[in-house]
């Protein structure tokens, strides 16, 4: 259950593999990846548990993914409004100078509420290999990249079980409440 | 001559002012009441190479100019040696006395009469080697008797934003060769052109294109300088923010195109102008209209091609391009004015056409027709003759009334869909050049392509009922008609008068609509003719091969001219009588 | 409309019944989330707004998003949305297309474009790569890039898209990466308010095609401007280095941002009526044909 560094990064790998069905150099590879997304769309802030939880590289997996997305968003003063145009909000004064928080690798986030499930997997996705051949007819490659989509979902889904066996009940509902919504089905049935 | 019909050349290199001089001399003609006719010709260079202006003035209503000149005004030498065969027995040469190359023997060999006068010498006493032009106007005047006082008002115009003094020059550079002319007006042989009346418009095809487009609710024009259709561009960018138009010289021809694109899908009556080569960028564009069906209005001048060719000459080899440009198929329309009044008329059609089908409307024009002035009546051009209809585009208190979804492409018997444009909640869509479906939204489906495609091509024939049959002018054909399009209904008019002077009864057909065509009554129209020649300009015969395709009918006989020079009635009538030596006789000789 | 209370407007009113046909995972759907946050939290409602794109796999955006949109073609999106604009100013302008559309094919409007400047907002979907034909370079990629048009890498060296932009006069400069949709929201909300031609280059993993350029090589690679404190996107000097910047990291947010130079609307005095939609149906007055005819005479 918790502690620090209760967990290996061997014993994770090693669910992952078996719940995921997958070679362990692979099962590392899903698994750093979906921390990033969780670090990228929760941030650090909702995951305190899972931070204790994990060997020191790979909470820093979710802190890098967490960074990544840039940190708290301040208010962006713009100039004045667009002209005569319906539906504009009240116009705005002020010169932009500080558009977002202050970001910054290392640095803990609240996470990206706009990331969905398409953005959470993405990362994953990218790093399969897609290219089944050459494509005479149309001109570039042949994919099999609507496959991926399935193995995707399915490798992650290995992680979040490999995880949340590993949490409390309470730790495991703040990140369903943080994580995007589909993925977030994904977590509670994992 | 028994009636008054002066023809006059001015002739000299490339930035002699030859042009301005030459329309002078014909908005002098226009104010005087008479009727006019000009053609210019000049090269795609801003100094050298010989050009020249040649005039036409007439107490009747002219079409076309004619050969030969009366009178030559030559400004270099190589005037005299390019023209002397075109002016006729009995006409009048002026040049400079200081010409060494200009023998006076020779043309007085030829039957004309030779003027040498101290030319330069004056302009340069006047002030200016360039006041030449303006003695040559004066000695014109003399000669012919015509009234001086209008050639005054001219120059004063012309010169209005100058100094007073460059005024002053060129008036009195005006008053010496007019007392020059008068001295020798004794040398004319021939009837001299007097006043006949109440002024007049004097100008071509591309102004009142533009003019008509204007009365006919044009308010957007993106474009690409192209000779010979820069002038259409250029009025309505000076007219702009008088008359509420918003104009854009655009990077290139396809971004010309695909703001008028984007112009037209905001609500704007929206056109671009250009010549062959522009077009043919334009083409991918073009099918974008017709896909998404976009009104669009497209001027093609049409010059000496194919590539840079012949940029300031006239051609009309764009015509089955025009018709078949870009892949794929989609309905279009072609129209192809003939004179200036014709100009005028699809300037406030085309417009209208494009809107109630909602694609592209292609008006074909020509060098000849863009650059030649002529007058018109004032009254001719008349605002309660032109009709603004948008066709079936949705008022604000339509779209209020919307109970279903909007479609966009709603298929309906005519294939004409009702168009909202965008900025209504009730009618949000979304538009694409893939296929799509009756929303607006891209489909592959079998079924709906085929309802698309036919929804859309069924446009063109719902449009054959607005499209005018091929008309009729002059004789009754007997024993010719001269089948043509476009421009050259003015030297075949010209030319049917002359053969019937002669006793051949000829008469012309001519085409100003090209697509959709009434099929059976143009079939009808051509197999009415006893014999047919078709005159175009163009080496493979294109309206031959047009009329050929869509009525099955072949025509007898095919003059091309293909040389950038317009038709001259001569070089019509000349050939018509060879065909019809040629040609066997009909079953009813 | 009779209604003048000002609605609010929801991300859920762009939602388009389409599924797109991106990849799983395509950076494309990023900026699709982002798009609509900008709109609902400027509250531009979907008839209020006309998203113009060209063709590619981003472009097919506006068949995802429920609100007014044009798929033009190849290379053209921004001279059909700058003729728009010009004849309907009062309607927000989006335009949406990839980096082989707005920087190859359409790299003559591209930079006319930044020197008219038209009041619209520019979002590049940035991949390097062309995807939709199935994985050629593009003029954003990098040099010895290998695919299926460049086997022995891609013999020639990228442009940079911010770079040519400010050299080309463009009025507003913003790079925006599509995994931190919650800052390209703030950085499409700044460039619609920005009157003139807003640049939002993003870059955009291509799951499918480009593995070089991946989710994590982006976020290894970028930073925000706005974190090393002081960063002023006004000054142009500063921004002159900084839209070069691109080997060692590239920079994220607003990169520069000039409010002196007006949008081309302001510039035609014809606009000043309104849209031409109705102008167009108005026949000219007597007085004023008869006076133009006169110029004939």
């Amino acid at each position: 259950m918790s502690g620090f560094g209760a967990v290996s990064i061997e014993e994770l790998v090693a669910d992952v593999a078996v719940y995921g069905r997958l070679p362990a150099g692979e099962a590392e590879q899903a698994l750093r990846q979906v921390l990033r997304s969780i670090g990228r769309s929760c941030g650090t802030g909702a995951c305190s548990e899972l931070m204790q939880m994990l060997p020191p590289s790979l909470a820093n997996e979710l802190r890098a993914g967490s960074a990544a997305s840039g940190g708290p968003v301040a208010e962006s003063t713009a100039d004045p409004a667009v002209g005569p145009i319906p539906g504009q909000p009240g116009p705005l004064t002020g010169h932009v100078t500080q558009q977002f928080g202050s970001g910054g690798i290392g640095a803990d986030g609240p996470g990206d509420g706009l990331i969905d499930r398409q953005l959470f997997i993405g990362p994953m996705v990218q790093s399969y290999d897609t290219e089944f051949g050459y494509d005479q007819t149309l001109g570039g490659m042949d994919l099999v990249s609507v496959y991926m989509d399935d193995d995707a979902a399915r490798r992650t889904q290995a992680v979040f079980a490999a995880l949340r066996r590993r949490l409390s009940p309470a730790a495991a509902e703040a990140m369903a409440q943080a994580l995007p919504p589909e993925i977030a089905d994904w977590w509670r049935t994992a | 001559m028994s009636e008054v019909d002066v023809s006059i050349t001015i002739g000299g290199d490339a930035g002699q002012g030859i042009e301005s001089s030459g329309a002078a001399w014909g908005r002098a003609v226009a104010r005087a009441g008479l009727h006019l006719f000009s053609l210019t010709d000049y090269r795609s260079r801003i100094r050298g190479g010989h050009n020249f202006y040649q005039t036409r003035a007439s107490l009747r209503p002219v079409n076309s100019h004619r050969d030969p000149v009366q009178l030559l005004l030559a400004l270099t030498e190589e005037t005299v040696k390019v023209h002397l065969g075109n002016v006729a027995r009995g006409g009048i040469v002026v040049y400079d006395e200081d010409f060494r190359r200009v023998d006076a023997d020779e043309i007085r060999r030829a039957g004309v009469v030779p003027l040498p006068l101290p030319l330069a010498r004056q302009a340069a006493e006047l002030g200016s080697k360039v006041m030449m032009n303006t003695l040559m106007l004066g000695v014109a005047a003399g000669l012919l008797h015509f009234d001086v006082g209008y050639l005054e008002g001219v120059i004063q115009d012309l010169f209005r934003r100058r100094s007073a003094q460059v005024v002053q020059n060129n008036l009195a550079a005006l008053a010496q060769g007019f007392r020059w002319g008068r001295d020798h007006s004794g040398m004319w042989p021939v009837r001299r052109p007097a006043p006949g009346g109440k002024a007049r418009m004097a100008l071509h095809g591309n102004h009142a294109f533009a003019l008509g487009a204007a009365a006919g609710g044009c308010r957007f024009i993106a474009a690409y300088p192209m000779t010979p259709a820069t002038p259409i561009f250029e009025w309505l960018v000076a007219k702009g923010s008088r008359l509420g138009i918003v104009t854009k010289h655009a990077e290139d021809e396809i971004a010309a195109v695909c703001m008028a694109i984007g112009a037209a899908h905001a609500g704007a009556r929206a056109m671009t102008a250009t010549s062959g080569a522009g077009f043919a960028l334009m083409s991918e564009a073009l099918g974008l209209a017709g896909m998404v069906e976009l009104p669009l209005v497209l001027v093609v001048s049409q010059r000496g091609g194919p590539s840079t060719g012949l940029p300031t000459r006239t051609e009309q080899a764009d015509l089955l391009f025009a018709l078949h440009a870009s892949h794929g198929e989609f309905p279009r329309i072609v129209l192809a004015p003939g004179t200036v009044e014709e100009c005028f008329e699809a300037g406030w059609r085309s417009f209208n056409l494009a809107e109630r089908y909602q694609t592209p409307v292609i008006v074909l024009l020509d060098q000849f027709l863009s650059a030649s002035v002529k007058t018109v009546e004032p009254d001719d051009f008349s605002l309660s003759d032109v009709v603004i209809d948008r066709g079936l585009t949705l008022t604000g208190a339509e779209l209020d009334q919307l109970t279903e979804p909007y479609l966009r492409y709603q298929d309906t018997p005519s294939g004409v869909s009702p168009r909202a444009v965008p900025g209504h909640p009730k009618a949000v869509y979304a538009m694409t050049s893939d296929e799509h479906d009756e929303e607006g939204h891209i489909t592959e489906e079998l079924p709906n392509r085929i309802l698309m495609m036919r929804k859309r091509m069924r446009k063109e024939q719902t449009a054959v009922a607005d499209m005018g049959e091929p008309r009729l002018y002059e004789g009754d054909g007997e024993d010719l008609t001269l089948v043509c399009w476009g421009s050259t209904v003015g030297p075949a008019r010209e030319a049917a008068q002359i053969l019937s002077a002669g006793g051949i009864d000829v008469n012309v057909l001519h085409f100003s609509d090209l697509w959709p065509l009434p099929v059976k009554e143009v079939a009808a129209a051509l197999g009415r003719c006893r014999r047919t020649l078709v005159v175009e300009q163009n080496y493979t015969g294109q309206l031959a091969r047009w009329l050929r395709q869509v009525t099955g009918f072949t025509v007898d006989a095919v003059l091309h001219k293909f040389d950038g020079r317009p038709f001259s009635p001569q070089d019509i009538s000349t050939y018509a009588r060879r065909v019809l030596a040629d040609l066997a006789p009909t079953a009813a000789d | 409309m009779g209604d003048t209370a000002v609605k609010k407007v929801t991300v859920k009113d762009f939602a388009s019944e389409h599924r797109p046909t991106w990849c799983p995972g395509c950076g494309d759907f990023g900026i699709l989330t982002a798009l609509k946050r900008a709109l609902a939290d400027l509250n531009i409602a979907p008839h209020e707004v006309m998203v113009i794109s060209g063709i590619g796999c981003g472009s097919k955006l506006v068949d995802y998003i429920h609100a007014n949109g044009f798929m033009t073609i190849h290379g053209r999106p921004l001279a059909v949305a700058t003729g728009f604009a010009l004849a309907n100013p009062h309607m927000h302008v989006v335009v949406i297309n990839g980096d082989g559309d707005a920087y190859g094919i359409g790299g003559n409007h591209f930079i006319h474009t930044c020197r008219r400047n038209p009041n619209l907002t520019h979002i590049v979907q940035n991949n390097q790569i062309y995807a939709l034909t199935k994985g050629q370079y593009s003029p954003t990629s990098h040099r010895g890039f290998r695919t299926t048009t460049s086997p022995d890498g891609a013999p020639e060296w990228p442009i940079l898209p911010t770079e040519l932009a400010f050299a080309a006069g463009a009025g507003f400069i913003a790079r925006g990466y599509a995994g931190a949709p919650q800052q390209l929201a703030e950085l499409i909300k700044a460039g619609i308010r920005h009157k003139g031609y807003a640049l939002i280059d993003v870059l955009q993993p291509c799951t499918t095609f480009n593995k070089v350029n991946t989710y994590e090589w982006y976020e290894e690679n970028s930073y925000d401007v706005a974190a090393e404190g002081g960063y002023d996107p006004a000054d142009p000097k500063a921004a002159a280095d900084k839209v070069r910047e691109w080997d060692e990291k590239i920079p994220l947010g607003v990169l520069f941002r000039r409010t002196d130079r007006p949008s081309y609307d302001e510039l035609v005095p014809a606009l000043a009526q309104g849209p031409l939609m109705h102008s167009s149906s108005l026949p000219l007055d007597e007085a004023t044909f008869a006076d133009l005819k006169e110029e004939f005479m």
